[in-house]
């Protein structure tokens, strides 16, 4: 519970940096950069905290999961790119929350093909669900008020892009929950996830584009700002890794909402820090107080709603059914499950501190492109949020390391 | 049935020699470590899996949403 929150909190902050930067770049540019960061912290931070040759370990006793992190690298890219065409044709307010529906369906998922809420009693069915319901609302009124103003240029189509990607980020949950129930680590599982998601975003890119020429020449023309793409998706990842965590202890029906908070957070930067709403009616701010209360008493709700223990033994049918299908060692799914070791060793090797070394100097070299944007911010409010979103990842970390020993 | 796995492991990687390890008694079966041919097997595992199609005709739907809208 508390790494769906951690995630939600991380998220929300992710989506600071971009707006540092100003107009004029295209969206699939946006989102490349994004993937990069995202790429570079997805490779650096299992190195950091486990070392590549636990990955190692892990992929061998369960190498059919490369193919399902794959697959799921690919769907959050075209997801992550329909939502931009979603917010261009029907604006925020319509979008979010149609795409924030992504939690519905992994909670669909999570019940027919992974046993979730099983044997668990009448009050965590209404308490998933309505809470569930419950944030779907509250993020609708939120992003009614939080509107742009953006004119819908083509309804339908917006619409379109934006239920595709709570589809396709709903259904993005199913190998997820398929890693997780077998036992391996998230740390593991987003090193292959984001060669799908890279090498999607590439070719999506270079599609939307126009070949690789006119793709580099946008990349160069943005390179002053590429910075700040870049850290906004290692601060994603961040969030993302809590949100893997959330899924593999909570499961898909507890942990995917729980992290749909970032729209909460994402709202807080937005007006404490970049002044927006300012000079809202009251009718706007009441809706969005009203938004926030009704989403955070959704979170409350579920994160109330803990797994039982007639709930968990059905879980540990489910992960002997995928162990048996694929013959992984069932006493590392049982111990990887309960968040042990399963006698693998840590060390870091070279080859570790190798992907460290390549990571950091890439962000080195673009935050010596970086300019500083030309953005009115407010610092003391900016301040408080990162002291409170470290905090959370300092409470999320050490209570998972003493829990889980992050496997 | 794991407890002769790991058992096993230290012949199996020193190289012993089949007779050498889980003798057969009228109790314990002796264990087929067939670990290498299910790695070798293991993307048709993949690919029998019904849930395994379930996101690949979601990414495909939305792939061609993608090309509809831009």
């Amino acid at each position: 519970m508390l790494c769906g929150l951690t995630a939600g909190a991380w998220l929300g902050a992710a989506e600071a940096p971009t707006k540092l930067v100003t107009l004029g770049l295209s969206p699939v540019v946006i989102s490349l950069s994004m993937v990069i960061g995202v790429f570079l912290a997805r490779w650096t931070l299992p190195a950091l905290i486990q070392g590549t040759s636990y990955v190692a370990a892990d992929l061998r006793q369960a190498p059919h999961l490369i193919v399902w992190a794959v697959l799921a690298g690919c769907l959050w890219a075209v997801a992550n790119t329909l939502t931009i065409f979603a917010v261009r044709d029907v604006g925020l307010s319509i979008a979010f929350p149609l795409w924030n529906s992504n939690s519905l369906l992994g909670i669909f998922w999570g019940i027919l093909f992974f046993q979730e809420l099983r044997g668990a009693d009448w009050r965590r069915w209404v308490g998933v669900i309505g809470g569930a319901v419950l944030m779907f609302a509250g993020a609708t009124a939120l992003a009614i008020a939080s509107a742009a103003q953006v004119p819908a240029r083509d309804a339908a189509r917006g619409v379109a892009a934006a239920l595709g990607a709570g589809v396709l980020w709903g259904t993005m949950y199913i190998p997820y929950r398929k890693a997780y129930l077998t036992g391996m680590s998230p740390l593991s599982f987003i090193t292959f996830f984001t060669v799908g998601e890279l090498g999607m975003m590439t070719a999506l890119a270079l599609t939307y584009s126009g070949g690789v020429s006119p793709l580099w020449a946008q990349l160069s023309g943005a390179r002053h700002v590429l910075f700040w793409l870049l850290a906004g998706g290692f601060v994603w990842v961040v969030g993302d890794l809590f949100q893997q965590y959330a899924v593999k202890y909570a499961g898909i029906t507890r942990g995917i909402p729980l992290s749909n908070t970032n729209q909460l957070w994402g709202l807080l930067w937005g007006i404490l820090v970049f002044g927006e709403l300012r000079g809202a009616s009251h009718s706007v701010l009441a809706q969005v107080i009203g938004g926030s209360l009704v989403m955070a008493l959704g979170a409350g709700v579920i994160a109330l709603s803990s797994v039982s223990r007639g709930e968990h033994s059905h879980w540990q049918q489910a992960a002997a059914k995928e162990g048996e299908r694929y013959g992984v060692d069932p006493e590392y799914t049982r111990s990887r499950i309960a968040g042990e070791s399963a006698s693998i060793v840590r060390r870091r090797t070279w080859i570790d501190w190798l992907v460290v070394s390549v990571a950091t100097a890439t962000i080195v070299a673009f935050a010596l492109l970086a300019r500083a944007p030309q953005i009115a911010l407010a610092w003391t409010w900016a301040a408080v949020l990162v002291i409170a979103t470290l905090g959370m990842l300092a409470g999320a970390g050490v209570a998972l390391w003493r829990a889980t020993r992050f496997n | 049935m794991v407890k002769v796995t790991i058992q096993c492991d230290p012949l199996l990687r020193d190289g012993a020699s089949p007779d050498q390890y889980c003798p057969p008694t009228a109790k314990v079966r002796p264990m087929s470590d067939n670990r290498r041919e299910q790695q070798g097997s293991w993307l048709g595992l993949v690919l029998r899996d019904v849930q395994f199609w379930v996101p690949v005709a979601v990414l495909v739907a939305g792939l061609l949403v993608l090309r509809w809208i831009s």
